[in-house]
């Protein structure tokens, strides 16, 4: 009995550390990220992958200071907005659709949005975003690289195409 | 002594710098497009950083019957992204080179079913592969035989 009853207090502690534990505060941070991804051509009908090295400055997308990548409890993603350049005089009508992928040294591609099909003559688009995805591992290593494949839907045979990439996020941060 | 510690330091050098190399267009000869058996795809292999991925990029039917467009990737287990294209789906991702002959690490999908499997490539000639994708461990798994794609030799004028 006297087990017993000790077993149940044990239970019971561990049930309310567990629970304080889950209970431990958090804060959430909607941040603007913005990169800028290049190819060098000649681009083919059909897929073409642009690319970005992103490192992530955590003082220059948050605003503020003191927190570490390790601080990063989750990070989804609200809206997410590609832009192609002036410069490139291209609109977005060139391509029948658009993918974009999230990789890092230690985690795998992950692919995070879409747009099939794209049917607008601006020169910006908005993708749907995976509701799924939760893009903390890439940002608690602190390094990830973006690819955004461009369907094109002919040859195109310029020597370089860049697409300016907005990613408005929810990044969940462990209270300081 | 100091000429000679340097002489031998700038050898060890080119020696790494050749090996890596080496290694590096072993681990390439990855790269170039291959035909499962089944023969209703064709799959790009290109490299991103120091992985090996591949997008299929010919559908030997590229319209889907039920909605007379282009095939999109239906069974996606993120519905939000089911709009996604097959042709230019990356099927194979993540692989890297780890021993002689084979990329690991990896990733395979099989659009058929949604489903993502651990996989393993071998090279059993250079232009055959093994793939195996499996559950878990490698044993319970299933092996598939991919060719390389050869260009069709030049005509002569």
């Amino acid at each position: 009995m006297k087990h017993l009853t000790k077993f149940r207090n044990c239970s019971l502690l561990i049930i309310l550390s567990l629970l304080l534990f889950s209970c431990a505060s958090t804060t959430v941070e909607k941040v603007d990220l913005e990169t800028t991804l290049t190819a060098n051509g000649p681009f083919f009908e059909g897929p073409n992958s642009l690319m970005a090295d992103y490192k992530l400055d955590m003082q220059d997308l948050l605003q503020k200071e003191g927190y570490k990548p390790q601080d990063i409890k989750s990070v989804s993603i609200n809206v997410i907005t590609v832009s192609l350049l002036e410069s490139d005089s291209l609109s977005a009508d060139a391509f029948s659709s658009a993918a974009l992928s999230i990789v890092s040294s230690n985690e795998g591609m992950t692919s995070i949005a879409n747009l099939n099909p794209i049917e607008t003559t601006s020169s910006q688009i908005t993708l749907t975003t995976s509701d799924e995805a939760d893009l903390a591992p890439f940002f608690k290593e602190g390094q990830f690289t973006l690819v955004l494949d461009w369907n094109f839907n002919e040859d195109d045979y310029r020597n370089e195409l860049s697409s300016k990439i907005k990613m408005n996020l929810n990044v969940e941060l462990k209270s300081k | 002594m100091k000429r000679i510690a340097s002489l031998l330091i700038v050898v060890f050098m080119g020696l790494g710098a050749m090996s890596v190399s080496a290694q590096n267009a072993e681990a390439d000869r990855l790269i170039g497009v291959w035909e499962p058996s089944h023969g209703k795809a064709k799959i790009k292999i290109d490299k991103i950083g120091e992985k090996y991925y591949g997008r299929i990029v010919w559908l030997r039917d590229p319209i889907d019957p039920e909605t007379q467009k282009p095939k999109v990737d239906k069974n996606n287990p993120d519905e939000k992204l089911r709009s996604t294209p097959l042709r230019g789906y990356r099927i194979l991702k993540d692989f890297e080179y780890t021993a002689k002959d084979e990329w690991t690490e990896g990733t395979i999908y099989d659009p058929e079913n949604g489903n993502t499997y651990s996989c393993i490539i071998k090279m059993s000639d250079e232009n055959t592969l093994d793939i195996r994708g499996y559950i878990g461990v490698s044993a319970l798994g299933r092996t598939d035989v991919w060719k390389r794609l050869k260009m069709p030799p030049k005509k002569k004028k």
